[in-house]
């Protein structure tokens, strides 16, 4: 008798552990969110710059190639992201929909709630710097292979439609795709770049002033954006707003400070592949419209004549 | 009260007390409960049944877990809560009662026997309980701790990956209870734990200093006594698992603690003593000594590494992250040749001398050598003590997380989860080192003076072949308060 009841004990723990754990994990995870709520489990890895919604534990956290994180939801969902890390601090950022800057700590759990009310695709990303340099992201063709830390959330439905302004679309374009992670909020700029000229990735917010020549310029280019008409690349006061396209398009490695110094670890990806020409427009009429109100006016137009 | 010595009406004051039974307390006739406890059936099931749930549960969040170490209850349980329980509680005063609960042969005993509580009558190579498996003798070569002492030496040098990352720890522990379960199919009794364990070869070792002894109380009792059943086995009880004869067990080293010997002896003869710390003061051989010098060594090295101010030395055995091959190679090779070579060449040197200084060739080198290094086992357990009282200290507050949260999931079970990491006074962690070194040394010492005495029968004799010997155990405890103190 005594027998059996141990041989059925070390059975129950045996069999019975893993369910419990399992069984309260399921009990827990129900519990704590209502019903109908769409709720995501993401995951940041350092190890490969990925946010993933694969389950990372003990047994394949230091050798499985996770899969990066696609969340699918439908619009009018209420949507939980649970942020779990299994190294280091990240962040999730999605500015795009004004979600984050969230802080994930290892082994703590941080929630984004959010109500899913606008369709289409929206890239999440990490924003804290590493050594590994994921908040950054630069393709292969700029010799610095950074792999940027991203998910994509997609909400299915009826996308609005896009804002009649040509600034405006430029400027969710703007946060949709990270642009501010090199060239800072608003593009105010700030972000290091060792030996880089001028040790940091350039400032956006007052490159209209290099763009066009006053503001009247300036509103002749958004209209004729706006407008949608075709620009004549041999026309000289559109000179170098094609150099801006071509440069978005291309990429671009920056000038060194110290020509003997190392590679700045930070250039301008190319985009091309990513962004329509009409796209490139609109980001640029959103750079544009940054430059500081009470500097047209104090703008001085034989100044701006002389700038190269 | 029982001697376990005879005394020479020739010895002098000082030997006559150094050879002076030591104080007994018999513990069955002090708590007649704890007899009864032990001779219940299911006794050692019982112990064994919550560590079999807690360690299932590590090797379940081990793999299921988060990979954080401070977020996985493997990790804080087993390397910082385990650890320190077993060293500076277990160990010293309960001698090898982890092996009485240890989960780690439980499936190899289970097969082996067919049994969980029950005792299964027989024949079986000799002995008198039905065994499984193919019964097979332990090779004679291996039939010394050397397996162990390099077990414990190969574990130590990947310990940075061992304690701070679970599936690492998941692997060496259902590893150990994969090869427990295969040893127990092929050899007989609990060959694992008596040849294979790598804690067992360190608890062999520190056990001579623990307050308590399973013992028999009367040894013309055993002498007359022809069934033998504490080693052979009985109806009432299984064959010792350690293949221990009671009537000449005269040091812990190997008795686990099974307790099957109280239960099978027919004569109620065996008792649990406690006695005073430090009782057991004979080293048998050189596997034994050589324990003794790698315990020591790897405190030292444990202590250098992960408590002292050195970054590099930090990144050469931290491999996995750091990656520096060159660097971990440097700090395994060192470690290692220390431990097997460097160390004991001093410590031989000082045999050497301290022969020299006796002026007699009554006391063979060997003998020495051998009976010496028993100074080393007070010291180096208070030594692993001192290393291990600041991770508790220091880590302690995770253990309060991670009962609420143990495999890093982001449960709350008992609202403790976020609790901050907080050390725990950390401003008396080196005061509490200094005194614990401190009683390292004296047993050292005392101790040592007491074997001198044993083999010189002269005090000053005595006195002098332990002066280098002294010196050098002086010498690491200054060096072990020189890193902790600064």
């Amino acid at each position: 008798m005594k027998e059996n009841l141990a041989v059925v004990s070390v059975l129950l723990i045996l069999l019975g552990l893993p369910m419990a754990i399992f069984g309260y994990e399921k009990y827990h995870f129900l519990r704590s969110y209502p019903p109908g709520v769409k709720v995501f489990n993401v995951t940041a890895i350092a190890a490969g710059g990925i946010f993933t919604t694969e389950r990372v534990a003990g047994y394949n956290y230091w050798w499985k190639q996770f899969q990066p994180a696609e969340l699918v939801v439908n619009k009018g969902d209420e949507v939980v992201i649970r942020l779990t890390t299994p190294d280091v601090t990240h962040s999730f950022s999605l500015p795009r929909l004004g979600l984050g800057r969230v802080e994930v700590e290892p082994g703590h759990v941080r929630e984004i709630r959010f109500r899913a009310e606008e369709a289409g695709e929206f890239n999440f990303w990490c924003d804290t710097i590493c050594d590994m340099l994921h908040k950054f992201w630069c393709q292969p063709a700029c010799h610095r292979i950074h792999q940027l830390m991203m998910g994509r959330l997609r909400v299915n439905g009826t996308p609005n439609p896009p804002p009649a302004s040509i600034v405006e679309r430029g400027r969710l374009n703007f946060l949709n795709l990270g642009c501010m992670r090199c060239h800072g909020p608003q593009g105010r700029g700030g972000i290091r770049n060792h030996n880089a000229k001028g040790g940091e990735v350039p400032a956006l917010f007052k490159l209209a002033d290099t763009i066009v020549n006053n503001r009247q310029e300036a509103d002749r280019l958004l209209n004729l954006l706006q407008r949608g008409g075709p620009l004549d690349e041999r026309e000289a006061w559109l000179r170098e707003f094609f150099k801006i396209k071509k440069t978005i398009r291309e990429g671009k490695n920056p000038l060194k400070e110290d020509p003997n110094g190392p590679e700045p670890p930070l250039a301008m990806p190319t985009w091309r592949e990513k962004l329509s020409d009409k796209e490139i427009e609109e980001l640029i009429a959103y750079i544009i419209s940054l430059f500081p109100e009470e500097e047209w006016e104090s703008w001085d137009e034989p100044i701006a004549k002389q700038r190269p | 009260m029982a001697t376990n010595r005879v005394m020479d009406i020739t010895a002098l004051p000082a030997e006559k007390e150094a050879l002076k039974a030591p104080w007994r307390i018999d513990l069955f006739a002090a708590l007649p409960w704890l007899k009864r406890l032990v001779r219940l059936r299911s006794f050692q099931f019982l112990a064994i049944l919550p560590n079999l749930l807690l360690f299932y549960l590590f090797i379940l969040a081990g793999l299921f877990g988060s990979p954080i170490g401070n977020r996985n209850i493997i990790i804080v349980f087993v390397w910082i809560l385990w650890w320190f329980v077993l060293i500076a509680a277990l160990v010293p005063f309960g001698s090898r009662v982890w092996c009485t609960m240890c989960p780690l042969p439980f499936f190899g005993d289970w097969v082996q026997r067919r049994a969980l509580i029950k005792v299964r009558t027989g024949k079986t190579v000799g002995l008198r309980n039905q065994f499984f498996g193919l019964n097979k003798r332990w090779p004679k070569r291996l039939s010394n701790i050397w397996l162990q002492n390099f077990g414990f030496l190969f574990l130590a040098t990947f310990s940075t990956l061992l304690v701070t990352r679970p599936i690492v720890s998941v692997v060496v522990l259902g590893g150990l209870i994969v090869l427990a379960t295969v040893l127990a199919l092929v050899y007989r009794l609990r060959a694992f734990c008596n040849y294979v364990c790598p804690i067992s070869g360190f608890l062999s070792l520190f056990s001579m200093a623990a307050t308590i002894e399973l013992r028999s109380k009367d040894k013309d009792v055993c002498l007359k006594c022809r069934s033998k059943a504490c080693t052979t086995g009985s109806e009432q009880g299984w064959a010792c698992p350690w293949y221990v004869y009671m009537g000449k067990l005269d040091r812990n080293n190997y008795c686990g603690l099974c307790f099957e010997c109280v239960k099978s002896c027919p004569n109620d003869n065996i008792s649990l003593f406690l006695r005073p710390f430090c009782s057991d003061t004979r080293i048998k051989s050189y596997d034994e000594s050589w324990k003794a010098f790698i315990m020591l060594v790897l405190a030292m090295a444990y202590s250098v590494t992960l408590l002292g101010p050195w970054g590099m030395l930090k990144d050469w055995a931290n491999i996995s992250e750091v990656g520096n091959w060159t660097g971990f190679l440097i700090y395994a090779g060192v470690t290692w040749f220390v431990a097997l070579v460097g160390f004991p060449l001093l410590y031989a040197g000082s045999i050497w001398l301290g022969r020299k200084l006796s002026r007699t060739d009554a006391v063979t080198i060997k003998d020495l050598f051998i009976r010496y290094s028993y100074t080393l086992v007070p010291l180096g357990l208070l030594a692993w003590i001192a290393f291990s009282v600041p991770l508790v200290m220091v880590n302690g507050s995770y253990i309060v997380t991670v009962i609420s949260d143990p495999l890093g999931w982001g449960w709350n079970l008992f609202g403790t989860a976020e609790w901050p990491w907080k050390p725990f006074y950390p401003e008396y962690t080196t005061p509490i080192q200094i005194v614990l070194l401190l009683i390292g040394l004296y047993y050292a010492l005392k101790r040592g003076y007491e074997i001198a005495l044993t083999l010189y029968h002269d005090e000053r004799r005595a006195a002098r072949s332990l002066i280098p010997t002294g010196a050098l155990v002086v010498a690491v405890t200054l060096a072990f308060l020189r890193l902790y103190v600064g």
